[in-house]
């Protein structure tokens, strides 16, 4: 910076130094021949050439010559000719000149430091932004453990050895710069074990973040170039491949009771199997369910379930502008408008508007992925109206997923299907470029 | 002129119709559930393609520019129908499993194209073998689509039980549906790619006679930033 400024000011100096011996020696040139000396002070100020601006040689006043000798003088030799005639004494006086002339030295060589925007650094890196997320997501996933057991430490753990081991053998096999102390593998193991049912066979849960690094991550190209959130594109190929052991949900709590696993379903796959009204009985008041919700006392994945927590994590990132607040803001209004209005189209729904509103924002994973699947850098659009545009697709298409789909849940689906859009959405709308216009 | 050798080799390795040509993808996705399907789709489009350009390349002299194509497909759709009830009558099973992917042989992307490209401008011999090893070509890659599938997806191979045969193994169901197909096709076509990138740096390739600069795919930027993808846009 110092060196910049120092710069900025000798430059200033010997600007103005010129304008005055343009001022003061050479009037009628500026009169005679406005245009062109507004072009020559230009070309001093770019080419840092010392010019003499009394030029033209329509200006046979000795005092000028006597300019011509202090200051560098590199007048063209077209422009000599289009003077009248010049006394010897004169050329000589300019050839003595222009021995004496020190070239100046080429810009950005030593003063300036030239590079391409952006000129401003965040401390924010890759590494960094991973290991915050994940940080965040952390109590979430330690009362998942609280809520299904300790068998949900194992998957959680079968998860991140996956896509840490599967990270680091594939790029040693490919002989790449090993990435996996950035967090970004590790983070996305976690994301896909707060996906899986507590209770999924631990093989299952390693593949599923195998599939997810190798696959969909770096098959693509690596970190940045994934189409698919890998995390939910593993999710989806565990639940196609072994759709049994991906929808059989533990009850909350059934460790405590010292008996074999005691299934239940998620409230979703209740609704949609018709037997809302046996959730809605199981609790004794309206209260009671809200907070079996909130604080994730219901069957589902191990790390959906607790939402407050989610929501927790999700506004410190928030706070920290890791990500857009519009994302999930937009995406679970979205779901939770058009659940008001699904619920009420050809079936009757048990609940008034509050519980379905709460129902619809807290009984699935909506949670989890609007505060951290659809605000995914690499799988979501860069502008922030391309954001929204993409929230809200996801939004309708779960919500869309959830009344009339063949699946219980839709935020998985609708995220990854608004993923294979991010780049028309991108190519759509763009941020204009500085300095033009929309037409 | 080359060799019918080497005629045969190019449709069987270095313009494979699947993993380099990109063609007739339609049945290497969906009749490639199972290895012995992929093998039993590949035999009949061999019959039907070597067929086709056989006669069309006899015919090449005599059909009008303007009506070639509906000769093609007359002919394609001909041999196509013999196959198909050929197919009906003495291998009931195997015609109950490709379904309606037999009878779509007559728009499948390679007779029509062999017959374009090559049938119209060499003789008669040169065609059939052209067709020969096309068929080879696609009929081994059909099966190693298959095999892979079946393998993972069932845990047989040929209808063979080879994984299934240990008790705690549970196939990925996903392998035998239509992303399995794709992402087995994917993985198997970068393989194609890489290998043959590999030969040709290697001097593999001068063994099988094949030309440097034609193997190697073309140059991917490492890098497809926003800004390159803008600037084509």
């Amino acid at each position: 910076m110092d060196n910049i400024n120092e710069a900025v000011s000798e430059k200033g100096k010997s600007l103005s130094g010129q304008s005055e011996v343009a001022g003061v020696n050479n009037p009628s040139a500026a009169d005679d021949d406005e245009n062109k000396g507004l072009v020559r002070k230009t070309e001093t100020e770019t080419e840092k050439e010392p010019e003499s601006i009394s030029g033209a040689g329509s200006d046979k006043d000795p005092s000028a010559a006597e300019v011509l000798t202090d200051k560098a003088d590199s007048e063209k030799d077209g422009e000599d000719k289009d003077a009248s005639p010049d006394s010897a004494e004169l050329k000589i006086e300019r050839r003595e000149a222009k021995k004496k002339v020190v070239p100046p030295k080429p810009i950005g060589e030593e003063k300036y430091t030239v590079t391409s925007s952006p000129h401003i650094f965040g401390n924010n890196t890759v590494s960094k932004i991973m290991w915050t997320v994940s940080a965040c997501l952390a109590p979430a996933g330690l009362a998942g453990i609280y809520i299904f057991g300790f068998s949900a430490f194992w998957v959680i753990l079968s998860c991140l050895a996956g896509a840490v081991l599967s990270e680091y053998v594939w790029q040693k096999l490919n002989k790449k710069p090993v990435t996996i102390r950035d967090g970004s593998a590790f983070l996305t193991g976690l994301l896909l074990a707060y996906n899986l049912p507590p209770g999924i066979p631990l093989w299952a849960a390693f593949l599923g973040s195998a599939f997810a690094v190798i696959i969909v991550k770096h098959l693509f190209g690596g970190l940045g170039n994934n189409i698919f959130n890998p995390a939910l594109a593993a999710r989806g190929f565990l639940l196609m491949s072994w759709p049994d052991a991906m929808t059989t949900w533990w009850k909350p709590f059934q460790y405590k009771l010292q008996t074999d696993a005691i299934t239940t379903a998620t409230p979703l796959a209740m609704m949609k199997s018709g037997h809302l009204q046996e959730f809605l009985d199981s609790f004794p008041t309206v209260g009671k369910m809200f907070s079996a919700l909130l604080w994730g006392s219901r069957g589902g994945c191990l790390g959906e379930t607790c939402s407050v927590f989610l929501i927790l994590g999700g506004i410190f990132l928030i706070y920290k502008k890791y990500i857009d607040w519009q994302i999930p803001a937009v995406f679970m209004g979205t779901v939770g408008i058009l659940s008001l209005v699904f619920y009420n189209i050809g079936m009757k729904s048990p609940m008034d508007p509050i519980s379905t509103l709460f129902f619809s924002l807290f009984s699935g994973g909506l949670v989890l992925g609007a505060f951290f699947m659809a605000t995914d850098y690499v799988t979501c659009p860069i502008t922030l109206r391309g954001r929204i545009i993409f929230a809200l697709g996801c939004g309708v298409l779960t919500a869309v997923i959830r009344r009339w789909g063949g699946l219980p849940e839709g935020v998985c689906y609708s995220i990854l299907i608004m993923n294979a859009f991010v780049p028309l959405i991108d190519s759509k709308i763009r941020t204009t470029v500085y300095g033009t216009s929309v037409e | 002129m080359k060799s019918y050798l080497e005629i045969f080799k190019n449709g069987l390795w270095k313009e494979n119709a699947v993993f380099v040509l990109a063609l007739g993808l339609c049945p290497a996705l969906a009749v490639t559930t199972s290895a012995s399907d992929g093998f039993g789709m590949g035999i009949a489009l061999i019959f039907v393609l070597s067929m086709s350009v056989l006669i069309l390349s006899l015919c090449r002299n005599f059909i009008s520019d303007k009506v070639r194509v509906p000769f093609f497909m007359a002919v394609i759709a001909g041999f196509t129908t013999i196959t198909d009830m050929s197919m009906k009558a003495y291998l009931p099973a195997l015609a109950k499993s490709l379904g309606l992917y037999v009878p779509l042989i007559v728009v499948n992307c390679i007779p029509l194209g062999r017959t374009e490209v090559y049938a119209t401008k060499n003789g008669p011999m040169q065609s059939l073998i052209d067709g020969l090893g096309m068929g080879a070509g696609f009929t081994i890659a059909l099966t190693v689509i298959g095999g892979i599938r079946e393998l993972l997806g069932n845990g047989t191979l040929f209808k063979i039980p080879v994984l299934a045969a240990i008790p705690s193994f549970k196939p990925a169901v996903m392998m035998i549906m239509p992303a399995g197909g794709f992402i087995v096709m994917g993985i198997l076509m970068g393989i194609y790619a890489w290998y043959n990138k590999r030969a040709s740096n290697s001097g593999v390739a001068e063994a099988f006679g094949l030309q440097d600069e034609e193997l190697v795919p073309p140059e991917i930027p490492d890098e497809i930033t926003h800004a390159s993808v803008a600037e084509k846009n």
